[in-house]
């Protein structure tokens, strides 16, 4: 009878192996504690620069700047988007959203992107923040 | 029942490979359980100690994110314990665009977080006019001034920006600290009994200059 008998210890052994398998497998992949970390970084970068663009910095209050009024922020938008720029770090892309309009590119759907809404007198500016 | 006996040696070899998989399983991944347990108690302590040092009212902060390059160049270990009581018995590093700042401890490994600060160096300049009796010196931006005043300047009334700072009708003399606002240039007005001779009155302005940079803060354990 030693003919074709499959050993079934050595099946559940082999199904038990595959589980263990499995789960370290989704430990080392799937991990999404560097999603998050990246996220919380990326928000304090926009905290930061909303906090900065708002109160401080050469030439003055850039974002007060810019919403004085419509005019205002034709004029300085490039101003705004360059100083946002300069002081983001260098491997960081930002926008700026305002009640008057926006500068920068659009942030990517599919990537961690930081977030934070700067509130001034002449409305609430939104800062995204996001790695290229 | 040749049958059984077969099966308990396939038994003990499932059981052994079981066993090892089992055991590498662990090795690999107590590794990632060492690091979900300590990094997040390292990360809110990194985040802890930035939110400090970037405050207003923090050690090297003089508004917010804005840090004094003074202050930050005189930061050391010792200093830092001082200010951010949550540094001891950490090891933590503070850079600032990369280059150490402070270090207590080996921070090897542990969690960094990152803040976009501007670095703001301000140099006393100071100027020595003659003006006449109701002259006006152009300030350029700067937060606050120091004017000294000798009797032989005659002056009776400083103004900065259209306000009257100080007055004092027998004739202002000492050395007088103005809070200006350093969002524009300021028009400084003397009122006296005759001009302001050279040397008799002295104005020291301090100018800064930004500098934007990242400053990080790694704690480890």
């Amino acid at each position: 009878m030693g003919r074709a008998q499959l050993s079934l210890p050595l099946l559940e052994a082999g199904v038990g192996v595959l589980l263990v398998l499995a789960v370290v497998a989704a430990l080392a992949l799937g991990s999404p504690a560097d999603a998050g970390t990246d996220r919380a970084q990326l928000d304090t970068y926009a905290a930061d620069l909303g906090t900065v663009l708002a109160t401080a910095g050469d030439g003055g209050p850039r974002l007060a700047t810019a919403l004085a009024s419509a005019d205002a922020f034709a004029d300085n938008r490039s101003a705004l988007l360059a100083r946002a720029r300069a002081l983001a770090p260098a491997n960081v892309l930002v926008r700026v959203e305002t009640p008057l309009g926006a500068v920068g590119h659009e942030p990517p759907r599919d990537r961690p992107v930081g977030v934070a809404r700067v509130p001034t007198v002449d409305g609430v500016a939104t800062l995204w923040v996001w790695y290229p | 029942m040749t049958r059984a006996q077969a099966n308990l040696v396939a038994l003990a070899v499932a059981l052994v490979l079981l066993t090892a998989a089992v055991g590498v399983a662990l090795a690999a991944t107590s590794g990632a359980f060492v690091a979900a347990d300590s990094e997040p108690r390292d990360r809110a302590a990194a985040r802890g100690v930035a939110d400090r040092l970037v405050a207003a009212g923090g050690p090297l902060a003089d508004r917010p994110n804005v840090l004094n390059a003074s202050v930050v160049a005189d930061l050391d270990a010792g200093a830092l314990h001082a200010a951010v009581p949550a540094t001891r018995n950490r090891a933590v590093r503070v850079t600032l665009n990369g280059s150490v700042v402070a270090e207590t401890g080996d921070a090897a490994g542990g969690a960094t977080v990152r803040r976009v600060v501007l670095l703001e160096r301000t140099e006393a300049f100071t100027r020595r006019p003659a003006l006449g009796q109701n002259g006006t010196l152009r300030l350029a931006p700067t937060a606050s001034a120091t004017v000294r005043l000798d009797a032989a300047a005659n002056v009776t009334a400083l103004w900065a920006a259209g306000r009257q700072v100080r007055h004092d009708p027998a004739g202002l003399v000492g050395t007088f600290d103005l809070a200006l606002d350093r969002a524009g240039p300021t028009r400084l007005r003397v009122n006296g009994t005759g001009p302001v001779p050279p040397g008799a009155m002295t104005v020291t302005t301090r100018p800064w200059s930004t500098e934007t940079a990242v400053l990080a803060v790694t704690v480890d354990g």
